[in-house]
């Protein structure tokens, strides 16, 4: 392969719509090179040539240079793919290859790669690869608009010129094809994600044979240069986790078949009466996979009870009852031991909804997710109030925790509650709890987009339902702008909103600068335009099948009928408009034309301009039902009949009633009504 | 949710069924959380698949898991009088703002209106309906927005005049003897108008069953005709049912021209979209009273149409081999 395959096969390896939306990083080994040139023949020293080599137009003599050459004025030779990717590739290669160096010597390994006399210097024109990295994230978010991946430029440590080749090293692609074991594992919920304190604790726990060492190993650093990695890489997981729907790659044998379980996280929710002082306690559960439109019904071991339920809103079950008993039964928490914790599942649809056992419960109010009572979380974060429940050892842990770092914290007493366990009452919570994972309080601040409809994949929204702007862990002063212009924030809670008036079709910048550090995010929004032509246009049969137009005589589409069958043309029968009202006028042309229906019978022979509908007990509407080519040309009521009864009848109709007859408010139609009344009043 | 989910879905030709689930899941926000559980026990996602498809703003292909929306027209109502006309198909914010700078511009032969669905299950948005001095000002009116303007005749007349009617459907039918797969399945239980997993409940005349593919959870349904049975379409196929047995579930208020129809036993897609299209707008839902009224059991959930001329009331009983109950709908504690 010569420079520019090698190149669009590393960009579309690592950018692609599988990846639309997400973070990319540009992790690549000998393994990857190797894999991508396998077709061809080539290999990681075929590639390191093809580097060596460059593109027909870069003819400079370093690797640097000519790097800079692929990347000047790219966008203008119309190539799909930034064409300096595989120099990017080849740096992210060099900090990874083994070999008797410090782990801080990036240089050595660079020139060993390149198979030249090893040295510490620095490549010419290395520090302004710092060009190419910016242009790859705005390629990725702007250009692209995240369809094909979000690449973010991070730097390690304080190296900046290696930190960003290294800072693409955080996470193998095996690695995270792994990840939802090990979420499993931990028995973390995607739509609960926890403290990102406490996260390198879960991987180092539960990441044995599914992380590499490197990766162990920088989640065991604490040299200062690591932290910005560390947390890069914490923020990496914790977007895999949200992404997660669920699904465990471990699976299941059922009748010769491999099946994926998906796994779905209980949370206790408890319903408080401060008059009474109970609590009630039941289950339910978000999800980011759609339900069986059947809905659930879960099992539990030694028990005849069929736990079920439903989705009610935004990937949130209905809480889990028993519809076998009527009423139908909850599953009340309380009786569950809340050590232990609970696993149910559904055989039926492989779905496994479990609550972990612990000693220390946290919940928050259901407002900020449109539901009921307090709900069970995994993360506390400041300027909330909360509820713990806790019992033996941790009640006194949490007792002096909360009384030291919460703005209010007491001791509440309800019934209700298993036995042992106590219930605590806070409100903004400063510090963590060492000793409880559940109560760390995280210091770092993410910048998130929640919500939002896209248009398609990427980072683009409809303008009329832009995301909403969400930073997780606010101390409470951070300033959100988006463009430069300040946002306000919705009440209390760290939520911000886009302005209605926000521009469209333009890259709009999402900043949030905090007393650490600055947060970035790039959306566009793009007004709901329809498709310029339509292709495809579905159709049906008259059966309601879908079907291809091409031979068909007939079909309908939405409200269309086209059809050559004689049927489908047969004339309207048009009737006079009964179901207008239980009682209606109908009114002719002469004074004296009149029918009260249904006390007699419809007029046969005259035909009725007026129809007075009876809507209340001193209501009535007039609605024009007269031929549409005679309210075109307006013309005059006729001259009475004879039946002077009838006339008075119909005077009394229009004239008297008229205060309480809603007009016609189409105004050619009210001009004419406006005639009838003038004639009815002079009649 | 109401205009935002056909704005977001009106965006391209065609969606995938998974990506109209997750703005589905965006948007949707029921009523009353608090009480969780519908009043009429309605699951909200296929219900507005429902809806939608039968006011004409899309065709759902579920065997490709696709969504195709509807180019926009103009369709009209069976109206007595002065032309009336709604908004079918994909709309977007510019096409309904242009809408009504047309109407404006014709205002005194041309007025809109927004007519409010009566659901109170989903949030549906208003259907735009133009009432017009004739038809020519109607097809001004979408000569100037580029769209089309169906002015053959009332929409639910055609599509009632187009649609299969159910001896039709039996002819299609191919009845052969087979082995019923062994796959969960439900029968449609004629009398309480519900499929039912329960075995024991037989019911005579021919069976309508529900089976699950265990491995992609598709449904296929079987029209038992004693040892034999033919694949069958669910709608037609509970329709099929129930002729067979001469069940009559269709209640029609004449005087009124409204027509209810058991929630758990909808029209087939045509006639959905038939008698929708009678107003223009989503059913009503109500609950029928706690005796039997023809062979609806009591306290069945129903929903209530308005609109519906007695020409093509009787036009869909005779489709789908059902003889109309006739009731006054005022006379019913609903």
């Amino acid at each position: 392969m010569n420079y520019l395959e090698w190149n669009d096969n590393i960009a579309k390896h690592f950018f692609n719509e599988e990846k639309s939306g997400r973070e990319v990083p540009l992790y690549v080994n000998n393994e990857i090179i190797n894999k991508l040139g396998e077709k061809t023949g080539d290999d990681v020293n075929d590639f390191i040539n093809a580097i060596k080599e460059g593109p027909a137009w870069a003819s400079s003599r370093g690797i640097c240079q000519k790097a800079l050459k692929t990347y000047e004025n790219w966008r203008a030779s119309g190539l799909y793919y930034p064409p300096y990717i595989a120099y990017l590739a080849f740096f992210v290669l060099a900090g990874g290859s083994e070999g008797p160096f410090a782990p801080h010597a990036y240089y050595p390994r660079f020139w060993k790669l390149l198979q030249e006399p090893e040295h510490s210097k620095q490549p010419p024109s290395f520090d302004r690869m710092i060009e190419l990295w910016d242009d790859l994230e705005k390629w990725s978010s702007e250009d692209k608009r995240e369809e094909l991946g979000r690449f973010v430029r991070r730097i390690r440590g304080s190296w900046w010129k290696v930190g960003l080749p290294l800072s693409q090293t955080l996470l193998s692609e095996e690695e995270r094809k792994h990840l939802p074991n090990l979420f499993a594992e931990a028995d973390l919920d995607s739509t609960d994600t926890p403290s990102p304190d406490i996260v390198p604790r879960i991987l180092q726990c539960y990441g044995q044979g599914i992380l590499e060492r490197r990766t162990l190993r920088l989640l065991d650093s604490k040299k200062p240069e690591d932290i910005i990695l560390k947390e890069a890489l914490v923020a990496l997981v914790l977007d895999e986790l949200e992404e997660w729907d669920g699904t465990v790659l471990k699976e299941l044998i059922e009748k010769g078949r491999y099946i994926s379980q998906v796994q779905a996280t209980l949370r206790m929710c408890l319903h408080l009466d401060d008059v009474s002082q109970v609590i009630s306690s039941y289950l339910r559960f978000k999800t980011g996979r759609i339900f069986p439109e059947e809905g659930l019904n879960f099992e539990e071991n030694a028990s005849t009870n069929v736990w079920s339920c439903k989705e009610i809103c935004q990937g949130w079950s209905t809480p889990l009852k028993d519809y076998q008993t009527s009423p139908p039964t909850v599953l009340d928490a309380s009786r569950i031991d809340w050590n232990k914790g609970l696993e149910l599942i559904d055989n039926e649809n492989h779905w496994r909804a479990k609550i972990k056992g612990v000693t220390t419960r946290l919940f928050i109010l259901g407002k900020r997710e449109g539901l009921p009572d307090w709900i069970e979380t995994q993360r506390l974060e400041r300027r909330t109030k909360f509820i713990i429940a806790c019992q033996g050892d941790d009640i006194e842990k949490v007792k002096h925790w909360g009384a030291d770092s919460s703005e209010r914290f007491e001791k509440r007493s309800y019934e209700g509650v298993p036995s042992g366990w106590v219930i605590f009452y806070g409100k903004n919570a400063m510090k963590s709890c060492d000793d409880i994972d559940i109560l760390s309080v995280s210091t770092s601040t993410r910048l998130l987009l929640r919500g939002g409809i896209k248009t398609g994949s990427g980072n683009i929204y409809l303008k009329y339902a832009p995301p909403k702007i969400v930073l997780e862990n606010s101390s409470g002063d951070e300033q959100v702008t988006m463009n430069g212009v300040v946002l306000k924030k919705l009440g209390e809670t760290p939520v911000w909103e886009l302005p209605d008036d926000s521009p469209t079709n333009e890259t709009l910048h999402v900043e949030v600068k905090t007393k650490d550090c600055k947060l970035h995010r790039i959306i566009r929004l793009e007004e709901p335009e329809l498709p310029l032509s339509f292709t495809e246009i579905p159709c049906r049969d008259s059966n309601g099948m879908i079907c291809e137009k091409k031979g068909k005589a007939s079909f309908t589409c939405g409200a269309s009928v086209d059809s050559s069958d004689e049927g489908a043309s047969k004339p309207y029968p048009q009737k006079l408009p009964t179901h207008l009202s239980s009682r209606i006028l109908f009114i002719g042309q002469r004074p004296g034309e009149i029918a009260d229906w249904p006390r007699e019978s419809l007029p046969s022979k005259w035909d009725p301009v007026w129809a007075l509908a009876k809507k209340g007990r001193k209501r009535w509407e007039a609605y024009f039902c007269g031929a549409p080519e005679r309210a075109r040309r307006e013309y005059f009521p006729g001259e009475p009949v004879s039946d002077k009864a009838k006339v008075k009848r119909w005077k009394e109709a229009l004239w008297i009633r008229r205060k309480v007859i809603k007009k016609p408010r189409l105004e050619q139609i009210l001009r004419i009504w406006m005639k009838y009344l003038e004639t009815a009043k002079n009649v | 949710m109401s205009e935002k989910m056909i704005y977001a879905m009106s965006t391209k030709e065609s969606l995938s069924i998974d990506h109209f689930n997750e703005i589905f899941r965006m948007l949707y926000m029921p009523v009353n959380v608090d009480t969780e559980e519908s009043v009429y026990n309605i699951d909200p996602r296929p219900y507005f698949i429902r809806l939608l498809d039968s006011l004409g703003y899309c065709e759902f292909d579920f065997d490709r898991r696709m969504v195709h929306m509807c180019p926009p027209g103009l369709a009209l109502l069976p109206s007595y009088g002065l032309p009336r006309a709604v908004l079918t198909g994909m709309r977007s914010p510019r096409l309904v703002r242009n809408l009504k700078i047309s109407v404006r511009k014709r205002r005194e032969k041309a007025l809109l209106s927004f007519l409010s669905q009566g659901n109170r299950v989903i949030n549906m948005p208003p259907s735009i309906c133009i009432e017009a001095a004739d038809n020519q000002i109607l097809q001004e009116i979408a000569n100037e927005l580029k769209i089309d303007f169906y002015k053959e005749g009332p929409a639910s007349w055609r599509l009632a005049n187009f649609s299969s009617s159910i001896d039709e459907v039996k002819r299609s039918l191919v009845f052969e003897k087979r082995d019923e797969p062994g796959w969960k399945r439900r029968v449609f239980m004629k009398t309480m108008l519900f499929f039912s997993k329960k075995e024991e409940e037989s019911e005579e005349g021919q069976t309508l069953v529900e089976y699950t593919n265990p491995i992609d959870k598709q449904l296929r349904h079987w029209l038992w005709n004693g040892a034999e049975s033919a694949e069958v379409e669910r709608d037609w196929g509970r329709y099929l049912s129930l002729a067979d047995s001469g069940l009559n579930i269709l209640l029609y208020d004449r005087k009124l021209c409204r027509m209810a129809v058991p929630i758990t036993v909808p029209l087939p897609c045509i006639l959905a979209r038939t008698i929708v299209m009678c107003s223009g707008i989503a059913p009503a839902l109500a609950r029928t009273p706690l005796k039997r009224l023809g062979d609806i059991p009591p306290g069945c959930h129903v929903q209530i149409y308005s609109g519906v001329t007695s020409a093509i009331a009787s036009l869909i009983s005779e489709k789908l081999g059902q003889k109309l109950i006739l009731i006054s709908f005022k006379m019913i504690k609903w």
